[in-house]
């Protein structure tokens, strides 16, 4: 039964049948009875605001326990009560002081459970008896770790961390956003979670960014996926064109609006997303109206129908390191370039209960200039998100915003900026050597516009459908969606750019429509008591269109028209391009005593493909856990001990065209016996009929212990092994095919990720809390077929694939020994002699990293935090001192050069054109002191072994983030009467990012990572070719609760 | 409850039954329901009669692209172009200066050397479709078959003549195989013009082939063949079998030896123009207009190919005639051979002012040698005169380093295991 013309139709068709099977309920009337207490901090029983308190009948709890995770939603949603004679869920939210009290509960024995945010759950079994009043105290526990938060573990699948059978990484962001000012949610995840690490491309506004997860599972690695709200958005960065600095996809999401970051880190976790959760998922969930950050900060009223929170920042950015001398002998010239660049933010919510809908809403403003000039962001967004119960076990969860951004994209001269750039343009003027880089005036650069524009919408409807006549069944379906239309704009008037004097215009429009479905049905049954048996099954499908018009033009008569048309030479280009990638799952879990836990996945792909033959694959997936600390083996005090492994597959399919010959047409020629064309038929793909998709399997082992709800780690050990891996080999070009797909790369890839943290202070007046992760990521290429080794990234310093190495590893040839002339003087023509096989150098991605962070409240309403995070085991190539001593701006060089008597106008002038620097002894040829000098000197020859000479190791420990905090509405509230009814929150803050730097690079930034988070064939690059320092960001905020 | 309890495990198992068979089945339908590519076609599709002109300007196209700069690089290679330092513009990378003092790094011919392969495998991509096109005209299949192996050959003829795997040793490669030495490359190449006679259509098409083989007999000093069929090639007022270049893929000449001066002629060329002013109906020069100041002695660019359209000229009647006239004088025909010359000269363009090219009376080796440098000017040929007569013009440093082809590039080495290592 299908549509054939609508093929996912039948999915939605499928998805309706499951909607529809619903049942009638029995009617009949009970007794009832009333629940009431107090739920409160075990350690300074203050009352927890907020904390939900849920009756769930206790014949049925087990077997709902999944269902209840899965639907979280409905913990505070209105609980929906029928006519059913028989107990039946209910529940309460905790109001001032912590006391609830819930009413009409029918007679019964029912289990009861506790949830507040930041607290262990409390679980505990109750009789409600007729016409009867049960008075509760309740004490909660600190949950330091959020061991008992509630997890996405998988797709549709969600536990609580303490019972999960993978390593899933979750921050909650809003308790995070509460100390430190973020611009958008991948400045929130660096250093947060164990085995992500985060790169930024640039340190300019709206910089895109590399997330790596573990050892980037594939041979040629990749990026994790986002989700948002479910909508899945692609990972990579918006297109750069010619000198921009990337774009990042996350600069649209307002890092206010979001509540939780949640990271499946691998196939272990994410096998059941298909070949999407290769490299992981990011799942990224908005605030929604039930949770808002007042609700858990506030004192007064939690139920109360709307919250208003309003926060305003103001502050600066500002450079975080500045040239020295010993970068560049022009480091005062390119120091003034900088700025101190203000930005300033406006954000209000609004959340609440209308009837049976609660909601969210924001609006958010940010300005953010860049360090460096003409490089900055003016963003505007709007979201609403809305949970409706519709019916009798029916929600609805509606996310939608709204956002448009406007960034002028900076031009930092890194690696695919030839020649422009601030930077770079402040390179001594030297006639003769500076020729080669056509260097402009500042003035010049200052006239070009860079502007990236982009209206976007995100939004999902989510309809949850727990049947009430079925205990344990749960059905549910997604549609999110992402559209989007950016203009991006280049325009040098005339004069502005040395190789178009009389100017260029390129004007690039894109749309992009993608869409998802997520269907599933979940039944949860307890077989025998204690042992209950979850199953999973589901359908997921994604649709993504792009459409790209790209016109550009140059030499313009006047400047005062700069359309397309007007110019000369207009040219037009249009791409389009569509695929969809779909696939079913199904997943069983048994759950034994809340002790034992083991579940079975599956799940089969498929993707679009030109050619008859869908590429499909099966990806399985096997986990367990077990929690010691409830066998009755450990003492009492190891309140939480849990072992888990994992097993899992997942991978890559072939793309679009990877499995057939595809052509095309572009400008060509013709010739006099087959006559005049301008369109030439090019071979776009040589296709590989027998291509089979990429598969990576991953196990991870992993432990999880706490002691006393106070201090406690994780460690997770993981192992990931891909195999025939899709790469395109280049044949040789007299075959003339060009890149051939083939499946013969395999690569092996291990690590740890760890973290340890603990509770060190913890009294009414004063918290310390401490954390810290160290991860280890490495891999080794196992094979790529006949290939002696693969280019990997951008050609100027091309980083290699290249079996028994890692991933991406450099190399060059290295210079052995200076040449020198028969007169004794260094050989410059000749050059040092190179040796004949290229050596293996560095990797561009660091061994290690991790950080520390520490959060300190004191005097009750002060919080400081600081976090510290670091990188080791990483290579840069300083590209940017090769740059200086070709144009004679490295002081080491020039005085090496003049020690040599190479300098201009002495006895060994090389022509250079380099001045003698004043102070500098001159060594006599032939001597001991002169040989040692050229081998140094040999090591800086900007001409051979680039890599060779300008790697160096780029390990660094970074002070990222440092935040303090002042909530002073208490002690306004003792000097105002009624502002303590009226304002629930009063606070103002400082918060700094990027605050210092320590390296052993002699460069100005480690963290670059150009071009940051484009597909992954490219993602390995680490040159530093003028990068822009991090920014130090400075700003001041006021948060306002009512 | 009870009804429940058997209820749901049975409604379960007809649910998953059902979702799962709708959904495989659904999932493959809905992945490939993605709207067309609007820039892809599909290999199969061009399995038509209707699409011969895009198959033949996949061919034409990327020989056109190959032969725009690798007769530049030739030129300068050879003697008839230089790079004079304070006049070539631009030169960001030393490529031409390189080729100038005739050591190229093997790098620098990457982009040839794949131009060349592509045409060799579009041309061998059309011999191999034919059985799969459903022809309306046999004339439409012979048509198919000649433009395959005509350009085939062409290929194999350009591996044998201009690339090299060491600075002395001509040749090529066919499909990632060995070297193939210029030798037996061109016994290949004439193997497959022969198949292209086979199936050539008119007598143009049979005199061009024979024109072409006319130089492979003549470059592997086969010369009796040679005149055989440089009797049977082009006639005077057969139109050049040229490539065309359309504004957006340029003739780089125009470009880079024009607008740039990267190259510019050996000053010998407008010598020859001052001897005989007539010259310059042939050797299309124009004076140089590099802008710095210091300079004071005028120098000439080429102005042959005067616009990014400039069609380049593969074969000629002219280059036939001259072949003609240089076996016949090396079979002591002279007065023959004077007749052929002298066709040549007839039919230079006459310039504005000046009288027509004078005829010549005698003729000789070395007035034929001469009469092709300046018949060929700028077309990429010289080379091979330098290579046939042994007359080479770098200084004694590079004399017994210096490439006499181009080098087979450093992509074909790397990705090759049947060459040797660089």
């Amino acid at each position: 039964m299908s549509c054939p013309k609508y093929p996912a139709c039948t999915m939605l068709f499928t998805s309706l049948i499951l909607l529809l099977f619903a049942g009638a309920s029995g009617v009949g009337y009970a007794k009832t009875g009333t629940v009431q207490g107090r739920v409160s901090d075990k350690q300074t029983r203050e009352g927890l605001i907020g904390a939900s308190v849920i009756l769930s009948p206790r014949q049925s709890a087990r077997a709902n326990e999944y269902v209840y995770a899965f639907e979280d939603v409905r913990l505070t949603m209105p609980v929906l009560t029928g006519d059913d004679s028989q107990a039946q869920r209910t529940g309460a939210i905790a109001l001032k002081d912590g006391v609830f009290e819930i009413k009409n509960v029918r007679t019964g024995d029912y289990v009861l459970t506790v949830r507040s945010i930041g607290y262990k759950n409390v679980i505990q079994s109750v009789t409600v008896s007729a016409d009867q009043t049960l008075t509760l105290e309740i004490a909660m526990v600190q949950d330091i770790q959020g061991m008992d938060a509630v997890v996405v573990t998988g797709v549709a699948s969600r536990r609580q961390k303490s019972v999960a059978e993978t390593a899933i990484g979750r921050i909650e962001a809003v308790a995070i956003a509460e100390n430190v000012k973020f611009s958008d949610p991948a400045q929130m995840l660096i250093g947060k979670i164990p085995g992500v690490s985060i790169s930024p491309s640039s340190g300019a506004v709206g910089a895109g960014v590399r997330i790596s997860v573990r050892s980037n599972a594939g041979l040629l690695g990749g990026q994790p996926v986002i989700f948002i709200d479910g909508t899945r958005l692609l990972s990579v960065d918006y297109y750069k064109v010619f000198d921009f600095d990337e774009i990042s996809p996350l600069i649209n999401i307002a890092a206010d609006d979001v509540e939780t970051i949640e990271v499946l880190k691998g196939p272990s976790s994410s096998c059941l997303y298909g070949t999407a959760g290769q490299n992981g998922i990011i799942l990224i969930t908005t605030k929604r109206g039930r949770k808002s950050s007042s609700l858990q900060t506030a004192s007064g009223d939690a139920a109360s129908e709307l919250n208003v929170h309003y926060q305003y920042s103001t502050g600066w950015q500002e450079p975080s390191r500045l040239y020295t001398e010993d970068m560049a002998l022009s480091f005062e010239s390119v120091n003034r370039i900088f700025r101190r660049a203000p930005l300033q933010q406006h954000y209000l919510h609004l959340d609440g209960r209308l009837g049976a809908m609660n909601y969210y809403a924001s609006l958010d403003y940010r300005s953010e200039q860049g360090i460096l000039p003409k490089n900055g962001m003016e963003r505007i967004s709007g979201r609403i998100n809305l949970d409706i119960a519709a019916a009798k076990g029916l929600t609805a969860k509606i996310s939608s915003s709204i956002i448009y951004n406007n960034t002028d994209a900076a031009f930092t001269s890194d690696n695919s900026g030839l020649f422009y750039g601030w930077l770079r343009n402040t390179l001594p003027i030297n006639p003769t050597l500076n020729k080669r880089f056509f260097l402009v005036d500042s003035s010049a650069i200052a006239a070009i516009d860079n502007r990236f524009t982009i209206d976007q919408f995100i939004g999902s409807v989510e309809l949850l459908y727990t049947p009430l006549f079925l205990d344990g069944l749960r059905l549910r379906a997604l549609v999110g969606t992402e559209s989007n239309r950016s203009r991006f704009l280049t325009y040098a008037p005339p004069n502005s750019d040395p190789l178009a004097p009389g100017g260029s215009r390129s004007v690039r429009n894109s749309y992009a429509r993608r869409f998802n479905l997520d269907l599933s049905a979940a039944y949860s049954h307890e077989i025998v008591e204690g042992l209950t048996f979850n199953a999973l099954i589901g359908a997921q499908a994604f649709d993504n269109s792009l459409g790209v018009d790209i016109a550009s033009s140059g030499s313009f008569l006047t400047p005062l028209v700069s359309a397309v048309q007007s110019g000369s030479g207009v040219t037009a280009t249009e791409y389009a391009s569509n695929f969809r990638e779909a696939g079913i799952f199904g997943r069983a879990e048994i759950n034994f005593l809340q002790t034992y836990f083991l579940s079975f996945g599956i799940r089969n792909d498929f993707a679009s493909t030109i050619g008859p033959k869908v590429p499909s694959i099966l990806y399985p997936q096997v986990s367990g856990a077990m929690r010691l600390d409830k066998t009755g083996l450990l003492p009492n005090a190891i309140n939480l001990m849990k072992v888990r492994a994992a097993y899992a597959e997942s991978g890559r399919l072939p793309t679009l065209s990877q499995s057939s010959r595809t052509w095309t047409l572009y400008y060509g020629g013709g010739s006099s016996l087959t006559g005049a064309v301008i369109n030439q038929l090019y071979l776009d793909n040589a296709g590989n009929s027998t291509i089979r998709p990429e598969r990576v399997q991953e196990l991870e082992v992993g432990v999880e212990v706490e002691v006393n709800n106070v201090i406690g780690g994780e460690f997770t050990y993981f192992i990931q092994n891909s195999r025939d891996a899709i790469i395109d080999v280049s044949t040789p070009p007299s075959v003339g095919l060009g890149n051939v797909p083939q499946n013969i790369g395999g690569i092996n890839g291990w690590g740890f990720e760890s973290q340890v943290y603990g509770k060190i202070i913890s009294t009414t007046d004063y918290d310390l809390q401490l954390s810290a992760i160290v991860n280890y990521a490495d891999n080794k290429v196992l094979n790529i077929g006949k290939n002696e080794f693969i280019p990997f990234g951008k050609p100027i310093t091309t980083n290699y694939i290249l079996p028994g190495f890692r991933r991406g590893v450099f190399m060059d040839f290295m210079p052995l020994r200076p040449n020198f002339l028969q007169n004794g003087y260094y050989d410059w023509q000749k050059g040092p002699a190179l040796d004949t096989v290229r050596t293996v150098l560095g990797s561009t991605v660091p061994l290690f990293n991790g950080s520390l962070s520490a959060t300190f409240r004191f005097l009750h309403n002060f919080t400081l935090y600081v976090m510290a995070d670091c990188g080791l085991g990483k290579s840069m190539v300083n590209l940017t001192r090769q740059e200086n001593t070709l144009v004679g701006n490295d002081k080491r060089f020039n005085q090496l050069l003049t020690a040599l008597g190479l300098a201009k106008g002495q006895a060994a002038d090389v022509g250079l054109e380099i001045p003698a620097m004043s102070g500098v002894t001159i060594l006599p040829n032939n001597s001991p002191q002169y040989r040692t000098a050229a081998e140094e000197f040999m090591r800086l020859d900007p001409r051979y072994g680039i890599v060779a000479n300008y790697l160096e190791r780029a390990d660094w420990v970074r002070l990222r983030e440092v935040a303090l905090r002042w909530n002073i509405r208490p002690a306004l509230a003792a000097l105002f009467a009624g502002l303590d009814s009226a304002v629930r929150e009063l606070a103002i803050g400082i918060s700094l990012r990027n605050v210092a730097l320590w390296t052993n690079y002699s460069g100005i930034d480690t963290e670059y990572n150009s071009p940051g988070n484009v597909p992954s064939e490219a993602q390995a690059q680490s040159t530093d070719r003028w990068v822009l320092v991090q920014p130090r960001v400075i700003q001041f905020t006021l948060n306002i609760g009512l | 409850m009870l009804q429940r309890l058997h209820f749901f495990p049975i409604a379960l198992k007809a649910l998953c039954g059902f979702f799962f068979v709708l959904t495989a089945w659904s999932c493959q339908d809905f992945v490939q329901g993605v709207s067309k590519p609007i820039n892809t076609i599909n290999d199969a599709d061009l399995n038509s009669e209707a699409q011969l002109p895009v198959l033949f300007s996949g061919i034409s196209g990327y020989f056109g692209q190959y032969w725009r700069f690798a007769s530049m690089y030739l030129s300068t290679l050879s003697d008839e172009f230089t790079t004079v330092q304070g006049i070539s513009q631009n030169t960001v990378f030393p490529i031409f200066q390189e080729f100038d003092k005739g050591t190229p790094l093997l790098e620098r011919t990457n982009r040839e050397w794949g131009r060349l392969g592509a045409a060799r495998f579009h041309a061998q991509d059309i011999i191999d479709r034919v059985p799969n096109i459903v022809f309306s005209q046999d004339s439409n299949r012979r048509k198919c078959l000649f433009v395959g192996y005509f350009y085939l050959a062409l290929v194999q003829h350009h591996y044998a003549a201009f690339w090299g795997i060491s600075p002395r040793k001509g040749g090529g490669v066919l499909l990632g195989g060995p070297f193939i030495p210029s030798p037996q490359m061109h016994d290949t190449a004439v193997m497959n013009f022969t198949r292209a006679l086979e199936y050539a259509r008119t007598d143009y098409e049979r005199r061009l082939v024979n024109s072409f083989l006319a130089r492979i007999h003549l470059l592997e000093g086969r010369y009796n063949e040679c005149l055989s069929a440089a009797q049977l090639g082009l006639r005077e007022g057969d139109t050049p079998m040229s490539l065309l270049y359309p504004s957006q893929s340029q003739n780089i000449w125009y470009d880079n030896a024009g607008v740039n001066h990267q190259i510019i002629p050996a000053a010998r060329f407008r010598a020859y123009i001052d001897v005989e002013s007539a010259e310059a109906g042939r050797i299309l020069l124009t004076v140089g207009t590099n802008p710095l100041p210091s300079r004071t002695t005028p120098y000439y660019v080429q102005a042959k190919y005067d616009a990014d359209t400039s069609p380049i000229d593969l074969m000629t009647w002219q280059e036939n005639a001259l072949m003609i006239a240089e076996i016949l004088v090396r079979n002591n025909n002279f007065t023959a051979a004077l007749v052929e010359v002298n066709r040549v000269r007839a039919a230079v363009p006459r310039v504005a002012g000046v009288s027509a090219l004078a005829l010549r009376s005698t003729t000789s080796l070395d007035s034929i040698r001469l009469e092709r440098q300046k018949q060929l000017f700028a077309t990429g040929l010289r080379i091979l005169d330098q290579r046939r007569f042994n007359d080479w013009h770098f200084p004694p440093a590079q004399a017994s380093t210096a490439w006499y082809y181009l080098p087979i590039a450093e992509n074909e080495r790397t990705a090759n295991p049947n060459l040797p290592p660089n």
